[in-house]
């Protein structure tokens, strides 16, 4: 299983390299069990601000070159991606489901 | 056939809500699953149309219900790998489909998945602008299965889907 560590790193790299005008502020990792029963990865990308709408259409790519990395390492788990942005967040905790 | 155009703006409709203050979460909640059902009555459509002639229209119903939403996601789930798994490398003889289409296999799970969430998990709680994002995710996706129609690998993408691999 790949580690949390390698796995914030990877993200980074990936995502300033598909979305250059992200300013990334925390990546977060969790392996969760999907809907489906199967291990996977919910990454939340923490930005400082909302990236235009062209370049958060490129989480896809981020998705496929990440979905590859993992392969690589024999890592099966899908990643669920979630781009927030901070002020998002705090909203965020503010607010009842 | 329903129309996911029409199940796209409806979406939008909701997610984008001119309500004073921030949306309510059963809105947001309502625009992903919307979202996501366009997606995949797009695939049920393309499916039937793809594989049966427009005269025959009962077997084009049978068609277009002959997908469930777990068997799909599973198979979009492996053929959204860059490289296959070995069982369906072995067979499809690729070592991947090609980038669209795995686009197209990726977003149905990631949307699948945010469709349960909504539905499903008390906790989740949704950002206007991810919803958008998902909006726009089930937009992209529906437009590449349109232009993927004379792709070579839509028609062993599409089998697949609807039989997988007997093992």
């Amino acid at each position: 299983m790949t580690r949390g560590e390698d796995i914030k790193a990877e993200v980074g790299t990936i995502v300033r390299r598909n979305m250059p005008s992200v300013d990334v502020v925390r990546i977060d990792p969790k392996p969760v069990t999907d809907s489906d029963g199967e291990p996977s990865l919910r990454i939340t990308v923490v930005v400082r601000q909302h990236p235009p709408r062209d370049e958060s259409r490129k989480l896809s790519d981020v998705v496929d070159q990440f979905r590859t990395w993992l392969a690589k390492r024999d890592d099966d788990r899908f990643p669920y991606f979630r781009l927030i942005s901070e002020q998002e967040e705090r909203e965020l905790q503010q607010t009842d489901s | 056939m329903i129309r996911a155009d029409h199940l796209l703006d409806l979406a939008r409709e909701e997610a984008g809500s001119q309500a004073i203050g921030a949306p309510r979460q059963a809105v947001l909640r309502r625009s992903v699953s919307t979202a996501y059902y366009a997606l995949f009555h797009e695939l049920l459509s393309t499916v039937a149309t793809s594989f049966v002639p427009a005269n025959q229209w009962k077997s084009r119903v049978l068609f277009y219900r002959a997908l469930d939403h777990g068997r799909t996601r599973d198979r979009c789930k492996r053929l959204g790998k860059d490289p296959l798994p070995d069982e369906e490398r072995a067979f499809f003889e690729i070592q991947s489909f090609p980038r669209d289409i795995r686009f197209f296999a990726n977003e149905f799970v990631r949307l699948q998945e945010l469709r349960h969430q909504s539905d499903y998990d008390p906790d989740t709680r949704l950002a206007r602008q991810e919803v958008q994002d998902a909006i726009d995710g089930a937009e992209q996706a529906i437009g590449t299965l349109r232009a993927a129609g004379n792709d070579i690998f839509l028609l062993p993408f599409l089998s697949y889907v609807l039989f997988g691999l007997r093992r």
